[in-house]
C-alpha cells in the first residue's frame, strides 16, 4: 500500500503536480538528511548535501525505474553527495592542516549544533568508537544500525556486493569490541 | 541441508534472522550452540547491537531536518528546471545558429568545392591567362592589308614562343624585340606572358614593313621589365637625340587610362614605338619603315592614320 502510494507520489510528481513533489520530499527528507549528517556530521554541509541530491534525484526522477525503493535510489544519491563532500573536505582539510602547521594557527569554527553534536559523541564511548571506524565501516554501521537497512539495500545504497558489505560490518564489530573493551574493561 | 559455515552464520546474525525459516533457524541455533567462535560472535553482537542503535538514535534523531528544507528543495529544483529549460532553449538556439552557419558556410563553399566557381558574393581575381588582345589575325591590334591598301602585305604573324621572325621580301632580319640584345625569344616564361602576338606587314614595292606587336603580362613589373629590355632608348629618353624625337601621346580606354604612344623617327628608318601601360599589360605597336634606297619619311599623316587604327581597335574595356 505504502509502496503504491509512493509509485503514486512519483507519477504524480512526474506529471508536474506540485503538492505530490512536496510531499516525496516531505516524506523521505529527514531520513536523506540524517544520512547525510551521521556521514558528514556538520549539519550545515549535511543540509547542501541532503539538497544537492534531492535536487539530482528530482533532476532525474524520470529515470527512476523503481527496481529499489525510493529511499534507496535516494540514500544512493545522498551517500554519492557526501562522499563526494568527504572528499573534497579531505582536500581542504590537508590544505588547512599545511597551513596551520606554516602559520601556526589552530583555529576551529563550528557551528553550535556541530559542537553539541560532538559533545555528546565525546560523552558517548560508542559514538566515539564509531567515529573511529573508517568511512565503510562507520558507513556500514550507521545503515545498518541507525537506519536499519538490511544488507542487501547497505549494498545497493554502498554500490558494493551484499559481501563486501558484511565483511565491513564484520570488521567495523570487531575493531568497536576492541575499542570498547579497552576503554569499558568489558563490553 | 547445507551446513552453515562461520561467515555464513555470522552473515545471518548481522543481516537478523528474523526472515530465516524454520529450519534454517533451528540449523543456525545449532551451529550456534556448538560453535563457541560463532557463539561468541553472536553474544558481542546482542551487546553491542542495541548499543549501537541507541547510541546512534540519539545522537541523530535528536536533529531536526532544517526548518524550510523543502521548500528550499523545491525552489532550487524549480529553478534548476528552469535554467535547465531556458539552457536547453540556448543550446537549442546555440546548434541551430551553428548549424545554420555551417550551411551557409557550405553553400558558400560548395561552388568552389564542386563547381570550381568563386564562392557566392567573392570575385576570383581576373584569370591571368585572359587574351586582351587575342594573336592572329583576330587581335584587337591585328592590322589587316586592307586596311593599309593593296599594296601592303602580311609578312608574319604569330603567337608567343614561336621563335621566328619573318622578313618580307629579303629575308632580312626584322628588327624586332624578338632579336632584342641577340635573342630570338623574348625572355620570359609562360608564367610571366598572358599573351603575345605580333603581326609584320610589308609593302611590296617599297619593302616598308608595318609591325605590330601586342604582349600581355601577368605583371607589371614583369612588363616593366620587358619594356626596358625591349625598348631602352623609349623608356630612356637622354638616349634619343632630341631631333629625332618626336613623341606624341593618345588617350585609350573609357576608363581615361592612358596609353602613351611614343614616336621615334631615327635618321635613316622611321622607327615608331608606341607603348603603355594599363595595369597588367603592355600594349604597344611597333612600326618599322625602312628601304633599300635610303630612309623614306613617311608620311605623318599617313604615320597617325595607323596609329588611330590601331587606338580604335583596343577593347573598349581599357
Amino acid at each position: 500500500m505504502v509502496e503504491m502510494t509512493e509509485t503514486h507520489l512519483i507519477t504524480r510528481s512526474l506529471q508536474g503536480d506540485q503538492a505530490a513533489l512536496e510531499d516525496l520530499v516531505e516524506r523521505h527528507a529527514p531520513a536523506a538528511f540524517r544520512l547525510a549528517l551521521s556521514i558528514l556530521v556538520d549539519p550545515g554541509e549535511a543540509e547542501e548535501a541532503a539538497q544537492e541530491a534531492w535536487i539530482k534525484a528530482l533532476s532525474h526522477l524520470d529515470n527512476y525505474r523503481g527496481e529499489a525503493s525510493f529511499q534507496t535510489w535516494l540514500y544512493t544519491i545522498t551517500l554519492n553527495a557526501c562522499r563526494a563532500r568527504l572528499r573534497k573536505r579531505s582536500r581542504i582539510e590537508r590544505l588547512k592542516r599545511t597551513l596551520q602547521s606554516i602559520l601556526q594557527l589552530h583555529q576551529e569554527h563550528r557551528s553550535h549544533l556541530e559542537e553539541e553534536l560532538i559533545q555528546r559523541e565525546r560523552g558517548d564511548q560508542v559514538l566515539l568508537a564509531v567515529r573511529s571506524l573508517d568511512e565503510n565501516q562507520r558507513l556500514a554501521i550507521t545503515l545498518r544500525y541507525y537506519h536499519e537497512l538490511p544488507i542487501s539495500q547497505i549494498a545497493q545504497v554502498m554500490q558494493v556486493s551484499e559481501r563486501m558489505v558484511y565483511t565491513n560490518l564484520r570488521g567495523a564489530l570487531q575493531n568497536l569490541q576492541t575499542i570498547l573493551e579497552s576503554d569499558e574493561g568489558v563490553l | 541441508m547445507k551446513t552453515l559455515s562461520h561467515d555464513d552464520v555470522q552473515f545471518l546474525l548481522l543481516s537478523g534472522h528474523r526472515q530465516l525459516t524454520a529450519s534454517q533457524r533451528s540449523e543456525l541455533d545449532r551451529h550456534l550452540a556448538s560453535c563457541s567462535q560463532c557463539g561468541t560472535f553472536a553474544r558481542q553482537l546482542r551487546r553491542l547491537e542495541p548499543r549501537l542503535q541507541y547510541s546512534l538514535s540519539v545522537q541523530w534523531d535528536s536533529m531536526p531536518l532544517p526548518g524550510d528544507f523543502t521548500r528550499r528543495v523545491l525552489q532550487k529544483f524549480g529553478r534548476r528546471k528552469m535554467h535547465n529549460r531556458f539552457g536547453s532553449i540556448s543550446r537549442g538556439l546555440a546548434w541551430t545558429g551553428m548549424l545554420a552557419l555551417i550551411a551557409v558556410l557550405l553553400a558558400w563553399a560548395i561552388p568552389v568545392l564542386v563547381f570550381n566557381q568563386p564562392p557566392y558574393g567573392l570575385k576570383l581575381p581576373q584569370p591571368l591567362s585572359r587574351i586582351l588582345a587575342p594573336a592572329l589575325t583576330a587581335s584587337d591590334m591585328d592590322l589587316q592589308p586592307d586596311d593599309l591598301g593593296e599594296d601592303w602585305t602580311l609578312v608574319v604573324q604569330q603567337t608567343a614562343f614561336i621563335p621566328n621572325t619573318y622578313w618580307a621580301t629579303d629575308d632580312e632580319g626584322l628588327p624586332f624585340i624578338g632579336e632584342h640584345k641577340n635573342k630570338s625569344e623574348p625572355p620570359f616564361s609562360p608564367e610571366e606572358l598572358d599573351s603575345y602576338s605580333m603581326h609584320g606587314f610589308a609593302h611590296k614595292d617599297r619593302e616598308v614593313v608595318i609591325f605590330s606587336a601586342t604582349v600581355l603580362f601577368i605583371d607589371l613589373a614583369t612588363a616593366q621589365r620587358f619594356a626596358e629590355e625591349a625598348f631602352p632608348n623609349v623608356l630612356n629618353d637622354s638616349d634619343i637625340p632630341e631631333e629625332n624625337l618626336e613623341i606624341q601621346i593618345f588617350e585609350v580606354g573609357k576608363d581615361g587610362t592612358q596609353i602613351y604612344l611614343n614616336s621615334y623617327v631615327f635618321n635613316n628608318e622611321i622607327q615608331i614605338a608606341s607603348a603603355g601601360f594599363h595595369k597588367n599589360r603592355v600594349i604597344f605597336v611597333f612600326f618599322v619603315l625602312n628601304h633599300k634606297e635610303g630612309p623614306i619619311p613617311l608620311n605623318q599623316e599617313q604615320l597617325l592614320e595607323i596609329v588611330r587604327r590601331v587606338e580604335a581597335r583596343i577593347p573598349a574595356d581599357n
